[in-house]
């Protein structure tokens, strides 16, 4: 660090007993805002870091893995043409849309209901795996990892909106019906639990060791 | 270590990495300048801009399109005689008939209540802003809109249409409706609204408004606790 004078002259906010709200980011000195525990310009709780956040993640990610096998097990909808019913979870959906040679919505139906999804809850897992552990290794590339899950998690909502507009779409009596199935709630759970998971997260863990071990 | 603190205690206007903590003293921005962490690489700040004036012109735009969006249907289907459209909020509705109306509520809040919301808040806070005055409740209704900004989700569903359009279009003929060409529309200008929104330009505006003329808070301890805190964070004299 002593390499860099620009950096050389900047240590972490906890390190020089202070922290920035999380809501309107002012730094403020926490000693001169014990009494009540507030920021000065935003009244929102002052905290170094996000409150419990390895078990709130943990607690969440957890959820999200058990809520994504009955999502993956149950119909998220039904197609009835012609009277015949025909039950589609999310891997018989991204499966049906290949048979159909639709590859592009293929694509983007499994990269944004599975790849999204699961590698978030994996991301997760390793990024508090490494906290644990008190890991030094590549901690920027781990805070980029933080970075993309939070710019790309909400995508996975896709599958839930592209249910409830082809259910609303699609009542033409007997030709052809879609009707919603009851995967979709466990998908959108999943969807929501792991929203909040990676929100519980702090990435600032990450560097903490970092800045332990340069003491 | 002693020298850096007495640079951080000297400086003014403080800033720390939201990813990795790292202590900055914020330099001046230009117009659409970002200061990155050094560090993480995390965006730190961005220039002014007149960031107010544009997210104001863009939530009001979206605010227009918003309004046609949820009034005209967003897709109809055309098959062996029949014809139906759906708007905004029936795709929300119907999933309630199903006994699914946990996801419809999601579907409701995520697509029309959360984004109307933020509108609302933004447009309350934003045009007094503009004109120098400090709204009543500045705090809790701005607080409110930034926290429900990343639970819009227009851009999401955006892409479930046209999912639904491709995967439709062999089933029957899809006809685009009034209420698409406006969700589109609204899209763009809340992406444009969320670049350009600059939380931190907003608060240190509404403060410095705070400290010129402290008689327009409306209660008293919120004036008291920004005039008497000892956090010695000045303004730009810009504002």
């Amino acid at each position: 660090m002593s390499t860099n004078p620009k950096k050389a002259q900047v240590i972490s906010a906890r390190k020089a007993g202070m922290a920035s709200c999380h809501v309107c980011h002012l730094v403020v000195s926490l000693k001169k805002i014990k009494t009540d525990n507030s920021c000065p310009r935003c009244h929102s709780p002052i905290h170094s870091r996000k409150v419990d956040s390895l078990s709130r993640t943990w607690a969440l990610v957890i959820t999200a893995i058990i809520l994504y096998i009955p999502a993956n097990i149950y119909p998220i909808m039904t197609l009835s043409k012609l009277g015949q019913g025909e039950p589609n979870t999310i891997i018989s959906g991204v499966m049906h849309l290949i048979h159909s040679g639709m590859w592009p919505l293929a694509l983007i139906v499994f990269v944004a209901s599975i790849i999204v999804p699961v590698g978030k809850l994996l991301v997760l897992m390793y990024l508090l795996f490494s906290v644990k552990h008190r890991s030094l290794a590549h901690p920027k590339d781990r805070t980029t990892l933080y970075r993309i899950l939070e710019l790309f998690g909400h995508w996975s909502m896709v599958d839930v909106f592209l249910v409830s507009i082809l259910v609303a779409l699609v009542d033409l009596g007997f030709i052809a019906t879609i009707e919603p199935g009851i995967g979709v709630l466990y998908f959108g759970a999943v969807v929501i639990t792991t929203l909040f998971a990676s929100r519980a997260f702090d990435p600032r863990l990450i560097w903490d060791v970092i800045d332990d071990d340069l003491g | 270590m002693s020298e850096s603190n007495s640079n951080i205690h000297d400086s003014v206007e403080l800033l720390a990495c939201h990813d990795c903590d790292f202590l900055y003293r914020l330099p001046p921005l230009k117009e659409r300048e970002l200061a990155r962490c050094d560090r993480c690489g995390s965006i730190l700040a961005k220039g002014d801009g007149n960031s107010i004036d544009n997210t104001l012109a863009y939530t009001l735009a979206a605010s227009i399109f918003f309004i046609i969006a949820n009034v005209y249907p967003i897709l109809g289907l055309r098959a062996a005689g029949q014809e139906q459209f759906y708007t905004l909020i029936y795709g929300a509705m119907v999933l309630t008939k199903f006994d699914l109306w946990a996801v419809g509520f999601v579907v409701f809040l995520t697509t029309i209540f959360f984004p109307l919301l933020c509108m609302i808040g933004l447009l309350y806070v934003l045009i007094p802003l503009r004109t120098d005055r400090r709204p009543r409740y500045f705090i809790p209704i701005f607080k409110f809109s930034l926290a429900l900004l990343p639970w819009g989700m227009v851009g999401v569903y955006m892409l479930g249409v046209l999912v639904a359009i491709v995967k439709l279009a062999d089933l029957a003929t899809v006809i685009p409706g009034w209420g698409l060409y406006a969700l589109v529309s609204l899209l763009l200008v809340t992406v444009a609204a969320t670049a350009t929104l600059n939380p931190r330009i907003v608060w240190e505006k509404a403060d410095s408004l705070l400290k010129s003329n402290p008689d327009n808070v409306s209660d008293n301890s919120q004036k008291e606790s920004i005039l008497d805190s000892n956090n010695k964070k000045s303004l730009p004299e810009s504002l």
